[in-house]
């Protein structure tokens, strides 16, 4: 990691259901090659920034740059195309499909997607698509899915489609992956693999940015957490600093908590 | 009987091609398209108009009135087809999901066709055009004859168009489709817009539609606006639904029983009451058809699944035949 590049940098966003601002002023950066934590109580505006983060949510306040770019116009096709993968909060999976073609879904410049190619010239891609398929595989066997390849992804357990999601986004090449609670729902040794997982792509040199409750789960992968409060950014350092935050520990409890009760809640 | 036969199988052919180009848009793609049968009508028209010289009767009129060979007239029915198919497409299913787009696609036949209806100078309006002539030319052929050889070409074409939906199916456009179809949000968060890739697989479509319709109109050599209404697209989906949307077996068998298969038994049953009741009571039947699948067979007869995992069972079988190789 180059010091001081920014791949991401969040400059006073904001975003309203209606009147409510969901995310409000919300600035921070991540740095490249980094593995950032966004964590916050119910409702801080983790996910809408995620959303938003993805070009899936209109940004109504502040700009992204994103790799230099400003992107908070942007649609998610076009994020997509700059390498920006993400997961959903709760897993989004083609159910009837099996996983390896749900995998390949994330794959980016198949040359068998444009129409005339796919139909008359299969000799076109018909080696691309093998070399995907196998990188494919590869992937889910890495992630621990190799049983599960040809069936259909409705069969998987919650945990095993987080992790076929990890495989979709990676399919991607991304620069950027923004993971929307990747271990809620999933047992402990399955998130341990996530974790894991997590840490070997960003050795990679790939950006994550992870919304996540699970304070152990956050202690193994992430370098820096952000915490949120009511749509805006309340601290940000290593877990542990931000743990001792007065303001994180009132943001979890509540402003009227009393000094003896100043302690992080349980799994904070 | 032998022309009860070829007349069966040709008709059955011809359906089949319009059920297949529904199945590429709706099965594919899930473009919920519910004006199918308009563009197997201007597929018809335009076969015939191109083809057939000018108006020979009196009073009559269509235009351009040219004398292309048939295979032309065919090629230019599926041009004129998907021409049609781009500007209603950018107009609707650009905009439109689901419910709201099949509202405007019916909405869009009804304008097209009270447009032809009223209009005597471009299909001869409610008259409608008649007198195409054999795409054999001056052969001397009997009925029998002729309704073999629009049947050998309706199943070249038949087959042509299948493959076509095989090679969609298997390719990775067929697999983005099928994103689209399954959940937008998926494939429009890894980069792909959904319109853009739904437009080829909705001309294709209309080309195949338009071109079910020239072979129509060359084996029964008349067209109008009664041969078409609107509803007719209804039977289309029936057919679809029935056979197994999103399997092209499944949409040739839809096109063959229910849309000829049916019709045809009709025809067997005592004539009782109002002759009018026959044809009534074919409706009813596609219709209970209808219900019983959707209640004990909702992916229909062959469902699309038969073809999904085409490949793993044989890669499976393959990996236990090679010695050493374990899967």
């Amino acid at each position: 990691m180059a010091d001081g590049d920014v791949i991401l940098d969040v400059r006073g966003v904001g975003h309203a259901y209606g009147g409510f601002w969901a995310v409000r002023e919300c600035s921070f950066d991540v740095p490249r090659g980094s593995v950032t934590g966004l964590i916050g109580p119910n409702g801080a505006g983790k996910s809408t920034l995620v959303e938003m983060l993805s070009r899936s949510l209109e940004v109504h306040a502040g700009s992204i740059v994103y790799d230099g770019m400003e992107m908070q116009r942007w649609g998610p096709e076009r994020a997509a195309r700059h390498g920006v993968a993400r997961t959903f909060q709760t897993a989004r999976v083609l159910r009837r499909t099996p996983v390896i073609e749900n995998v390949l879904i994330g794959a980016q410049g198949q040359i068998g997607e444009q129409p005339w190619k796919a139909i008359f010239r299969r000799r076109a891609w018909a080696g691309q698509e093998e070399a995907l398929r196998r990188e494919a595989r590869e992937l889910l066997d890495w992630l621990g899915l190799r049983d599960h390849v040809d069936a259909p992804a409705g069969s998987l357990s919650g945990g095993q489609r987080r992790l076929m999601e990890i495989a979709r986004a990676l399919m991607a090449r991304p620069k950027l992956i923004l993971l929307d609670e990747p271990t809620a729902g999933v047992f402990p040794e399955m998130s341990r693999l996530i974790a894991q997982r997590v840490r070997e792509v960003a050795a990679d040199g790939v950006t994550i940015l992870l919304v996540a409750h699970n304070m152990d789960f956050l202690e193994t992968v992430a370098d820096e957490v952000v915490c949120m409060a009511q749509g805006h950014v309340v601290a940000r350092g290593t877990l542990d600093a931000v743990r001792t935050n007065e303001e994180v520990i009132s943001a979890y409890l509540g402003h009227g908590s009393s000094g003896a009760r100043r302690r992080a809640p349980e799994g904070v | 009987m032998l022309f009860f036969l070829t007349d069966l199988l040709t008709l059955g052919c011809i359906n089949a091609i319009m059920v297949v180009s529904l199945n590429v848009q709706y099965g594919f793609a899930g473009i919920l398209n519910v004006s199918q049968y308009m563009y197997v009508a201007i597929g018809a028209y335009v076969a015939g108009v191109t083809t057939m010289g000018r108006p020979t009767v009196p009073g009559n009129t269509w235009a351009p009135g040219w004398t292309l060979p048939w295979y032309l007239g065919l090629v230019l029915a599926g041009v004129v087809a998907s021409g049609l198919g781009v500007v209603i497409f950018l107009f609707t299913v650009r905009r439109l999901r689901m419910d709201y787009l099949a509202i405007v696609t019916v909405a869009s036949a009804y304008i097209i066709w009270n447009l032809i209806d009223t209009n005597y100078g471009l299909f001869n309006g409610d008259t409608g055009i008649f007198g195409v002539p054999y795409i054999t030319g001056n052969a001397n052929l009997s009925t029998e004859q002729y309704s073999g050889v629009v049947l050998a070409v309706a199943a070249v074409i038949l087959g042509l168009f299948v493959w076509v939906s095989r090679r969609i199916f298997r390719s990775p456009y067929g697999r983005v489709l099928r994103g689209i179809r399954e959940d937008e949000v998926i494939t429009t968060a890894f980069g792909r817009t959904s319109w853009r890739a739904q437009l080829w697989v909705f001309v294709i479509g209309c080309f195949m539609a338009g071109v079910g319709g020239g072979l129509l109109i060359f084996y029964i050599t008349a067209w109008s606006p009664a041969a078409w209404l609107p509803i007719e697209s209804f039977a289309l989906f029936s057919a679809l639904v029935i056979g197994g949307s999103g399997n092209y077996w499944g949409a040739v068998f839809g096109g063959f029983l229910v849309l000829e298969g049916i019709l045809e038994l009709v025809r067997f049953l005592p004539s009782f009451g109002d002759p009018a009741a026959a044809g009534a009571f074919r409706l009813l039947l596609v219709g209970v058809l209808l219900i019983a699948i959707l209640r004990y067979r909702p992916e229909g007869v062959i469902p699309e699944r038969w073809l999904r995992w085409y490949g793993a069972p044989a890669r499976r079988l393959w990996g236990r035949l090679r010695p050493g190789v374990s899967q």
